[in-house]
């Protein structure tokens, strides 16, 4: 069976808590990961391990999750380690390599930079539901409606979207196998009868998704939906606990400023 | 109830026409089945009683509300609730209740009443465990029951079902044809698609298509006892029909005119208890 997200919901205090002080916290996050540097890093890396920690999640999931990514983090590092200029620690013999010490900070802190807003996102994802993460940026995207966004029909569009990811990818599959009992080289072939073939898969796939499309904005009409305002189940809450979650981020945001402050006060 | 006087459809770029010359009336608490071969137009008739096409001439009303005015749309879909032959076209929440709730969301409720509303359709459904599920995850038969609870969610007075029991197994098919009966007992209005002579016992009335109008309208069991005239299309009998006629032309002297399991149990019952 197709999965959709790695969110499973084990009632934690991160899990409980409303999307909208989620989404909040892990764009601050995001932001001040980019300006961290120092024992901010130890800090900022401190609060997330322990976000984790509260909200009872697997490390090997987060691994899980993270490995299709530490590859570029690693690149990232290699880059910066190797065409850095600065004060040289270490020359390759035989190669026109030098590792610099400039080149060796920048280079880890471009890496943790890299993995930490990535575990941000897992974060994020893990412990929100995807419905109510499109409820949350709903609410937070509303002021736009003023400037005539569509917010609440792009929201729609957002979660059909997230909807029909699983159901696209088993007609991928059920097209895949149907195209191999026909003797297609999909999988066995040469890389260009691999292309070739693929052809013959997308096209049925853009078919049948268009008629899908057709189908679910009729089953749409039927149900009486219209443009425009309309209200959902899910109900936003604002709590104690997310006033603790939002005074501990403020805590946080207060000591990265600081910190950043004494380091450089006048910019 | 639903009036539909003399309607013609014709879709773009079609060259015969998909309905022509149909008229027909059905009452509040009716069980109405309707067949006929594949591209008859029997969808095309089904989608007319939701608004969703508008014929080209004629009228539909549903309780005294044309079809033809947009400000009557919102709730003659309120009126007619559809299911349509696949139903993971028809679920579009992420969640099971998510998506039960997709149309009182649509009526504008507020949370409050909807999560009161989603509450109550999920346990009369017995799908309370399901409420948090995803879509994709779940069987043919629940995702039939999931998208018939979005539609009762809307309190509707007729519910039209587009070939219901299409790509589900034995005991799904058997729970959703009991869904419909216990439906119809409640007064709901049944407008059923169906091929199959056997889902069609329950019916109170029989409508038959053929090449976009109505060659037959009439009692189901009428219809089956008459010699099928030649209009295009023949109904297969129900099965048990089949068996007890066969039985007849062994020898046996039953009544042919049975249509459903239960009546064949009461005769042959009758029979053997005499031959005794």
């Amino acid at each position: 069976m197709i999965t959709l997200g790695q969110y499973i919901n084990n009632n934690s205090f991160g899990h409980r808590l409303d999307a909208r002080v989620k989404i909040l916290a892990t764009v601050t996050l995001s932001l001040l990961i980019f300006q961290a540097r120092g024992w901010e890093i130890f800090l900022i890396s401190s609060f997330v391990f322990t976000v984790c920690f509260i909200c009872r999640l697997n490390f090997f999931s987060i691994w899980k999750a993270l490995q299709p990514l530490v590859w570029f983090a690693v690149l990232l590092f290699a880059l910066h380690l190797f065409f850095t200029d600065g004060t040289v620690l270490f020359t390759a013999p035989y190669l026109p390599v030098e590792i610099t010490a400039e080149g060796l900070s920048r280079g880890l802190i471009i890496a943790w930079q890299f993995i930490a807003l990535a575990l941000c996102g897992v974060l994020l994802t893990m412990v929100t539901s995807p419905s109510d993460l499109v409820h949350g940026l709903t609410y937070l995207l509303g002021p736009l409606k003023y400037l005539r966004v569509p917010v609440q029909d792009i929201a729609v569009m957002v979660s059909m979207s997230l909807r029909f990811v699983p159901t696209l990818l088993e007609e991928y599959d059920r097209i895949k196998q149907a195209q191999i009992a026909r003797g297609s080289a999909i999988e066995t072939g040469r890389p260009a009868r691999k292309i070739k073939s693929l052809a013959a898969l997308i096209i049925p796939l853009m078919v049948s998704a268009f008629r899908r499309a057709d189908d679910l904005t009729e089953a749409m009409e039927a149900r009486g939906y219209a443009r425009g305002p309309r209200t959902t189940l899910n109900q936003q809450h604002f709590g104690r606990e997310e006033v603790f979650a939002l005074l501990v981020l403020g805590v946080l945001l207060s000591l990265v400023l600081t910190s950043q402050f004494l380091r450089a006060p006048f910019p | 109830m639903i009036k539909i006087n003399n309607i013609f459809y014709q879709y773009e770029g079609s060259a015969a026409p998909a309905l022509s010359d149909i008229s027909m009336e059905i009452h509040e608490g009716e069980y109405v089945a309707l067949t006929g071969s594949n591209g008859c137009g029997k969808t095309t008739l089904i989608r007319q009683l939701n608004a969703l096409v508008r014929p080209d001439r004629g009228t539909v009303t549903i309780d005294g509300l044309d079809t033809a005015d947009p400000a009557n749309h919102k709730e003659i879909r309120r009126l007619v609730g559809m299911l349509f032959q696949n139903p993971d076209n028809q679920i579009v929440g992420m969640t099971v209740e998510e998506d039960i709730a997709f149309g009182p969301g649509n009526l504008n409720l507020p949370p409050q009443e909807i999560r009161r509303q989603v509450h109550d359709i999920l346990e009369s459904f017995g799908l309370q465990s399901l409420a948090g599920r995803a879509p994709h995850t779940l069987s043919g038969g629940e995702k039939r029951l999931v998208s018939l609870a979005g539609v009762l969610i809307m309190n509707p007075r007729y519910i039209a079902f587009d070939e219901p029991t299409a790509y589900l197994d034995a005991t799904g098919r058997r729970r959703v044809l009991a869904m419909m009966k216990q439906l119809h007992k409640k007064g709901i209005g049944i407008i059923h698609i169906t091929h199959d002579a056997a889902d069609m016992a329950d019916a109170d009335r029989l409508l038959i298509m053929n090449r976009g109008k109505l060659i037959r309208d009439g009692h189901l069991r009428d219809i089956l006892c008459a010699k099928q005239e030649n209009t295009g299309f023949t109904l297969p009998l129900p099965p048990i029909t089949e068996l007890i006629r066969h039985l007849n032309r062994q020898g046996w002297s039953l009544t042919p005119d049975i249509f459903t399991v239960e009546e064949a149990g009461r005769e042959i019952h009758r029979l053997l208890t005499r031959a005794r």
